[in-house]
């Protein structure tokens, strides 16, 4: 195989080895434990039997866990602001991006760079104005879209696609324009069909942003029936101050799954990607 | 008739021959103005100001917010909280997931397994990772703190403690994001072909020196990226402080965001507010600009 270090000794592997599954342990450790003491009783949570397997299997907190919050409610919001996020990322930030990588037109690297100075302007700097914006002048104070109208569109999409663009050929798209195909008609005719890769990646990366997003909406939605997932959790973990650390557990647990099952799925395209983003030169 | 179709063929060969390109960027352009441009230009503006949100009118009152800033006490607190979080984290998790590259690229089988598993935590939304960390770190049932009984130590109060409160934050975090950076690593390790580092060692080079001279250079504009992607990332922190400890113990983990936070939907001080987040955008500038310029300029867009 390409790119390994040989290491002379037997030792030297099986060192490396057993290294690589203490970290793997590191870093699902916490999962495994928040799932398998989601079922444990109460009081085998907290204390010194954290650690230990569950000695009795309940799944009494899942059942506190749907009758605390509005477990359906806050998944059809998380799912709401993630979709709306997601596609319009996947139309208009990949029309952006081939634009700005195959076609040419006068002002074209200069947006370029403006969208790559978005990328070092941190959030907080419009946060407020933001927020004043989407409250008094759209009066979207406490609503789903306040939440995914900022998201709609990314510099990170955009330059994304934009280097992947970049790098098809464009016999194809020529020799659509060639049969009198407008620009238009061949990006979506042809170009989007073939870039399924970076669509689904773009997809897997702002779906789980979106799904993850945690200060915006904490500031836009006041009423807990349009708390996203990850809102409702603000209210579990009021709540587990009073015996109610199972509940808390067991919503962590079910709300891990979306994101975990996309990534599962597609992994392969999102490994590839995420390599891809850090090393284009 | 005739001069104006020649204006328009002059402007339309400078406006370059794919003029639908326009129509494609139009889109982005009227979310950016909408969205980035003018709220950019509210916030300087409002940074000048002195605006109850409760009232309709704005204040304007020149540059006090600014020297406000100077003066809180608070604002010297999250600025010194949000470096300390900064220094710890972003070396730690360069540090870390280069070394996690290197170990994963030297394995030959179960490499998929590894580097699905170490990436988990990336995954998962911040807001569950604080929470379950929460439990991890607390001082009495804690798994930390169990471990540390069990293997003879003492108890930490890793959240309770002003001195603990912040780095544990930080170790956090590194555990989040090295699964990330790791991959983007062993993506550039696996380019290397091998025959270089046959030939190097032919040429008596030793382990060290094979790294140093091939394998960092390689790796050398991953790690200026993830620098000062971190650090931009360093001075967002708000979920976790906010969710674990609510900025305390003795404010030891409030963050800028979090203060900002606080002065805008807590003391409905929105200028003041507004102020702090420029001041921050200012920092994070003057930060990346300084690592980029210490890291070298091989980033290379």
């Amino acid at each position: 195989m390409q790119g390994e270090l040989r290491i002379p000794k037997i030792a030297g592997k099986i060192g490396v080895y057993i290294i690589l599954v203490v970290g793997a342990i590191i870093f699902v450790g916490p999962f495994l434990w928040n799932v398998y003491s989601s079922f444990k009783v109460s009081w085998e949570i907290m204390g010194k039997q954290s650690l230990q397997l569950p000695t009795v299997l309940t799944g009494v907190h899942y059942i506190e866990l749907f009758e605390a919050i509005p477990v359906a409610q806050n998944f059809l919001n998380s799912a709401i602001v993630t979709l709306a996020v997601v596609s319009s990322n996947l139309l208009f930030s990949s029309m952006t991006g081939y634009a700005l990588a195959k076609l040419r037109f006068f002002g074209r690297d200069f947006l370029f760079i403006i969208i790559i100075a978005t990328l070092v302007l941190p959030f907080q700097v419009v946060f407020i104005p933001l927020y004043i914006l989407i409250a008094r002048g759209f009066h979207l104070a406490n609503t789903l879209a306040g939440v995914f109208l900022p998201s709609l569109m990314g510099a990170i999409p955009i330059f994304f696609f934009r280097q992947f663009y970049t790098t098809i050929p464009t016999e194809l798209i020529d020799a659509s324009r060639i049969d009198g195909c407008s620009h238009f008609g061949s990006f979506f005719r042809i170009v989007l069909p073939n870039s399924k890769s970076a669509l689904i990646t773009i997809a897997i990366l702002a779906g789980t942003d979106s799904w993850n997003l945690f200060l915006w909406p904490l500031v836009v939605i006041k009423d807990t029936h349009k708390f996203t997932v990850q809102l409702a959790l603000t209210l579990l973990q009021k709540q587990a101050i009073n015996m109610g650390w199972g509940r808390l557990l067991a919503g962590c647990a079910l709300f891990s799954i979306p994101p975990l099952i996309l990534v599962l799925v597609l992994q392969r395209y999102f490994m590839e990607s995420i390599a891809l983003t850090g090393l284009k030169r | 008739m005739i001069p104006l179709s020649n204006q328009w063929r002059r402007v339309s060969k400078k406006l370059g021959p794919d003029k639908s390109g326009y129509l494609f960027v139009l889109p982005y352009v009227i979310f950016f103005c909408l969205f980035i441009v003018y709220p950019f230009g509210l916030g300087t503006v409002m940074g000048f100001c002195q605006w109850d949100i409760l009232g309709s009118h704005q204040v304007f009152i020149g540059l006090d917010n600014y020297i406000r800033q100077f003066r809180d006490p608070e604002m010297h607190q999250a600025l010194f909280n949000t470096i300390l979080y900064m220094v710890i984290s972003v070396p730690g998790r360069v540090v870390l997931s280069l070394a996690a590259a290197l170990l994963l690229n030297m394995a030959i089988r179960g490499r998929g397994i590894f580097r699905m598993l170490y990436f988990m935590p990336m995954v998962t939304s911040s807001a569950i990772i604080a929470l379950i960390w929460t439990w991890l770190y607390s001082t009495e049932g804690g798994l930390l703190n169990s471990l540390l009984l069990r293997m003879g130590f003492d108890k930490i109060g890793w959240l309770t403690d002003p001195n603990w409160a912040m780095p544990s934050i930080a170790f956090m975090k590194i555990w989040q994001r090295v699964g990330y950076f790791m991959i983007m690593f062993l993506a550039t390790l696996q380019t290397i072909p091998r025959p270089l580092y046959e030939a190097a060692q032919i040429d008596g080079a030793n382990k060290w020196q094979r790294f140093w001279y091939i394998t960092f250079p390689l790796l050398n504009p991953g790690i200026i990226l993830i620098t000062i992607l971190s650090t931009i990332w360093a001075f967002q922190l708000f979920v976790e402080p906010f969710l674990m400890t609510g900025g305390g113990p003795l404010s030891s983990t409030l963050t800028l965001v979090m203060h900002l936070y606080n002065m805008a939907f807590i003391y409905f001080d929105m200028g003041y507010a507004a102020s702090i987040g420029i001041t921050l955008g200012v920092i994070v500038l003057a930060i990346s600009l300084i690592e980029r310029k210490l890291l070298g300029r091989e980033i290379g867009y």
